[in-house]
């Protein structure tokens, strides 16, 4: 059977052989020619992510038409993740991706977030496992076959994320503390800035949160900062005969694998250059700390084009100088896993105790809006948890309006279920009931490993980096190199948004 | 305040404050109360403050900062609320800017006209629900017809048999009536309201009742007949409704252009207020609809009437469980709700045995069409057949060609089949439908492939495109019938209709991947589902049946229609 050729889905085949043609889109995601109007991306727009700005649909059947405001477009992929015609999709960079690991020249180093290891656990239907001995749990299963489908692809130095989490953990929990105890009460509560999503929102529609934020950079930003630096000072000291052999940052690649859409606009981000600048490079020939970002999407599609059989893969290693995470640094793909390993290891940082539990239940959990307090000592800390733009909204407004007063950490997520729920996971592992129960696979994780594996400040390939290199947390070179600015952008900004109180 | 004032619509400062009129700012007290007292959603009030701004010339932003206010939404999803709407559409032109989309046009209208629902139609036979119908029949003082001894207060006869039952004594009668939903589904009646008292007992929630008239079925009216000539036994109808499933609030949600029929409600409405009729009913809200045909849809209503975009939504959750603001919620059609006293003032056993038992009833049918004297007879189910109401509808005007039953949604009866009964039964034996009761009589100097292609029309401007199917489907299908109108490709002809026969069927049958494999189109696509309401699952009924029985019609030979 002929199809005329004005079908409208002739030209949205999904498997990404052939590129249709691009209607509008951003640096995050596009959409192409086949839109059909069934206005789902903006059911997610504006009820799941609160915002009434970026979609809209005028007129009614074969008239209608979607109407995209890439200007206001956080980049949060969550339309990208549920159009059901795959017509807007993330801005691939497969191919880059595909020429770096072509080009022998390069050294090509890859990250992996927490949030990707459960959608492979997902996927594949990975189970827990005994290996040499030991109960490994799903999310570690995967971990470790993502290591190895990592060295198939070519890559050649496997880091992960969630190491960059656990740094994140000290130097934005030694921040808070030097809030609380300090004298900057006036910038409280400290909000986090991990979320790029959040970010764009922020600069863009809500500058007045600003100041809160905290001056850290994402665990991507710092590992693509780090990888920039820490492998070169390496090299050059395995190689102190021969600098000719040593690593050229130049020619190192950092390509970060994401749940998210938004981190492929925050690796554009212009003041994202510190690890060039720190190698001697004028600001106009920097390159970038992180050089590519792929999706979760572009991932799988990678592994399959590649014939890789990931469910057999054998478990695989990572650097060993920016592959060791602890279970807390891992927790940071769901909501509330920011906030969890912050209080475990702000606990110590300030009391110098280790808290007796740290599980702390009542941060996890799906609801929209969280609150909850921690003893620090004498000193009670309040803490505020929001994932999902409609929620991040109330929480905000609940702030402002000052129905909840005295916070002194705020963790923001702009997906539902956080990263999990991430606009570049799956297509098929949208909702919030899927974000949880991958969300439960990274707290599965961190609850078979043992106390000090799960407490950021433990983690001894932190503490390394630290002794090495870093000197202490918000010291010279980690105020360089780990922390970053957030502008205000709202007057580049025509399109304000309106109200959104329809959110509930 | 001073944030509503700084709000920006569509990049447009908004700096004046709108100051509504006396009729808005009383509409929106009215459902500020609905909301507050009865559960009402907050959007209710959206559609009917933008349809008065719209009346009044070009939406402005002052405006629409004024309704997001009041509805809880956003200005901008309000301009997109708006654009929905055809009777408003052009109104938000100026506030939409780059972004505008006009009104669907006048292919609805055009359909109306072509299956003769514009022409005059008279009565052709009276039953129990037409019998009194005439100039004063919509006032309480004639409801029940001449009878010197019934005064008014006393005219809801069936209501007050029903206040000295049980409610689950009411359900009884009308389940026992085997009364069938007239709105086109044939759903039974009395399953939906036992659901209901289900779902209503298990949540512990006051339910809302809907009498759903917006009657959007070209070239149907006969809904206009009855809440223009018969208006008490629709609101008696509900004020049972209302005893037996203890809601305190009806909704009449009515097509926005029977004017007529919204001023005679809202005095009959008034009337039985008056004289103290309303039994358990606190309100009857007449909520005028936008102009759109998918709004006849429950769930599409639902979201119409709180404030969204008229999208159908999938089922489950059933409506009779989660409907309007969340709550348990019976939707049933103007006539099903006008027959209710009828079966408590004689008892559902009796009208169970009226006409054809797996249908009982009358039926309220309209011939039109290429008939003489088009009308409405309201005959027992079962007993006529096709032949004699043209007959008394008159006579056809030319040789009838076909008779497409059921309204615009329906397949074609061909000249051959005249003497089928019309019941559901009879008429499913031949391919086709009762759905909402009209007859349209087609001669034969109607060309099949020009009434296609103002079917297609008429749904390629109606579909909500909440699923896939629809846009992908009907644009099909449009594009298709264009190529043959205009005699190009006439080679590929057969390939063309085959490809409509092939969507028709993904759209309106229940197949398995197996059998669409076999059709030779990808079951994991989703806009090979099944679209989730039933006007994307009937869109290309009446082209398909008019392909398979007048192929001749789509073959055009020279660049015109034999």
């Amino acid at each position: 059977m002929s199809i005329p050729e004005t079908c409208p889905a002739n030209s949205t085949h999904p498997d990404g052989s052939e590129l249709p043609t691009i209607i509008d889109g951003t640096d995050s995601i596009f959409r192409t020619l086949g839109c059909v109007g069934c206005g789902i991306c903006i059911d997610v727009c504006r009820e799941t992510q609160g915002m009434d700005n970026v979609l809209f649909q005028r007129g009614r059947g074969e008239n209608s038409k979607i109407v995209f405001h890439a200007d206001n477009c956080i980049g949060c992929g969550q339309c990208s993740k549920n159009c059901p015609l795959e017509v807007i999709r993330e801005v691939s960079q497969e191919a880059e991706v595909n020429e770096i690991l072509a080009n022998k020249q390069l050294h090509s180093v890859v990250q992996i977030a927490p949030a990707i290891k459960a959608a492979f656990v997902k996927k594949y239907d990975i189970k827990p496992e005994v290996v040499n001995g030991k109960q490994l749990s799903a999310g570690e299963v995967a971990n470790g076959k993502l290591y190895t489908a990592m060295h198939l692809l070519g890559f050649d130095t496997v880091t992960d994320t969630a190491l960059a989490a656990d740094l994140t953990i000290m130097e934005e929990g030694s921040e808070l503390l030097r809030r609380i105890v300090g004298n900057e009460t006036a910038r409280l509560p400290l909000i986090t800035s991990c979320c790029p999503g959040w970010v764009n929102l922020a600069e863009t529609q809500l500058p007045e949160f600003l100041p809160n934020f905290s001056t850290c950079k994402s665990p991507q930003q710092m590992l693509g900062a780090l990888a920039k630096t820490v492998l070169v000072n390496n090299s050059r000291a395995e190689n102190p005969n021969s600098p000719e052999n040593a690593l050229d940052p130049k020619d190192i690649k950092m390509v970060s694998v994401m749940p998210c859409t938004a981190k492929k606009s925050e690796a554009k981000r212009p003041q994202l250059i510190d690890a060039a600048l720190w190698n001697g490079e004028s600001p106009e020939a920097a390159y970038p700390d992180v050089d590519n970002v792929l999706t979760t999407r572009e991932l799988m599609r990678m592994i399959d084009k590649a014939g890789i059989d990931f469910a057999s893969l054998p478990l695989g290693q990572a650097d060993p100088l920016l592959g060791e995470f602890t279970g807390a640094g891992n927790i940071f793909g769901a909501t509330g896993g920011v906030m969890e390993a912050a209080v475990r290891s702000a606990y110590f940082l300030a009391t110098g105790e280790t808290l007796e539990d740290i599980d702390l239940k009542p941060l996890r959990g799906i609801e929209g809006v969280k609150t909850a307090s921690v003893m620090f000592g004498e000193t009670k800390v309040n803490v505020a948890i929001a994932h999902g733009g409609a929620n991040v909204r109330k929480l905000l407004d609940m702030i402002k309006s000052g129905e909840i007063e005295d916070l002194h950490f705020v963790e923001i997520m702009m997906c539902p279920g956080g990263c999990v729920g991430g606009g570049g996971q799956p297509v098929d592992m949208t909702g919030l009931p899927n974000a949880s129960e991958m969300g439960q696979t990274l707290y599965d994780h961190d609850k078979n490993l043992p106390p000090p594996k799960r407490q950021s400040h433990l983690n001894e390939g932190v503490q390394k980096l630290y002794t090495s290199f870093l000197g202490e947390p918000g010291g010279k070179i980690s105020h360089h190199l780990l922390h970053t600015e957030y502008n205000d952008r709202s007057t580049e900004h025509t399109d304000k948004p309106t109200q959104p109180n329809h959110v509930n | 305040m001073t944030e509503l004032l700084t709000r920006q619509v569509e990049g447009t400062q908004v700096e004046g404050v709108y100051t509504p009129t006396d009729a808005e700012a009383a509409m929106v007290d009215y459902f500020g109360r609905l909301a507050s007292d009865y559960g009402f959603p907050a959007g209710a009030v959206a559609l009917p403050l933008l349809k008065s701004f719209a009346n009044t010339g070009n939406v402005t932003p002052e405006q629409l900062a004024y309704a997001a206010r009041a509805s809880g939404k956003t200005a901008n999803h309000l301009i997109d609320v708006g654009t929905f709407y055809d009777h408003i559409n052009p109104a938000f032109e100026e506030v939409a800017g780059d972004d505008y989309a006009p009104a669907s046009g006048t292919a609805s209208d055009e359909l109306f006209e072509s299956l003769g629902g514009n022409a005059e139609l008279s009565i052709l036979q009276r039953g129990p629900l037409t019998e009194h119908i005439g100039p004063d029949s919509h006032k309480l003082e004639s409801y029940g017809g001449p009878n010197a001894e019934l005064k008014p207060n006393t005219r809801y006869v069936a209501a007050r048999k029903a206040s000295g039952m049980q409610p689950s004594q009411i359900i009884d009668e009308v389940v026992a009536s085997n009364l069938n939903g007239r709105g086109g589904a044939e759903f039974p009646v009395g399953q939906k309201w036992e659901s209901a008292a289900e779902s209503i007992a298990k949540k512990q929630e006051k339910p809302f009742l809907i009498c759903n008239a917006d009657e959007g079925e070209p070239p149907t009216r006969k809904d206009r007949l009855l809440m223009e000539g018969n208006p008490h036994a629709i609101i008696e109808g509900l004020v049972i409704g209302a005893q037996a499933l203890g809601a305190e609030v009806a909704i009449i949600y009515i097509r926005g252009d029977y004017t007529e029929s919204i001023k005679r409600l809202n005095s009959a409405i008034e009337e039985a207020r008056e004289a103290n009729l309303l039994g358990n009913l606190k309100e009857i809200v007449v909520y005028e609809g936008g102009g759109s045909y998918v709004c006849g849809n429950a769930t599409a209503l639902i979201q119409s009437m709180e404030g969204n975009r008229g999208r159908s939504q999938s089922t489950p959750p059933r409506m009779t469980h989660q409907g309007l603001a969340g709550r348990p919620t019976v939707v049933n059609n103007v006539e099903s709700w006008a027959n209710i006293p009828e079966i408590i003032k004689n008892g559902g056993k009796a009208f169970s045995q009226i006409g054809d038992p797996k249908h009982p009833g009358t039926r309220i049918l309209q011939v039109c069409g290429d008939v003489k004297k088009p009308g409405f007879a309201e005959v027992p189910t079962g007993k006529e057949t096709v032949a004699n109401l043209i007959t008394m509808a008159g006579g056809p005007t030319g040789t009838v060609k076909a008779v497409q039953v059921g309204g615009a949604s329906s397949k074609l009866l061909t000249a051959e089949d005249l003497d089928t009964i019309v019941t559901p039964t009879e008429l499913q034996s031949k391919g086709t439908e009762l759905g909402s009761g009209t007859l349209s009589v087609l001669s034969t100097d109607r060309n099949m492939l020009r009434m296609a292609q103002e079917s297609i029309n008429f749904y390629s401007n109606e579909y909500c495109g909440n699923c896939t199917a629809c846009p992908h489907g009907i644009k099909l299908a449009r594009v298709a019938l264009g190529r043959l109108a205009r005699n190009e490709n006439d080679e590929n002809t057969e390939e063309i209709l085959e490809s409509i026969t092939t969507r028709s069927r993904l759209m309106s049958e229940r197949l398995s991947p197996e059998q669409k494999e076999a059709m030779g189109v990808d079951p994991s696509r989703e806009e090979n589902e099944r679209p989730r309401c039933g006007l994307g699952r009937s869109a290309l009924n009446f082209t398909r049946s008019a392909i398979s029985k007048f192929p001749e019609d789509f073959r055009i030979e020279g660049g015109q229609p034999k």
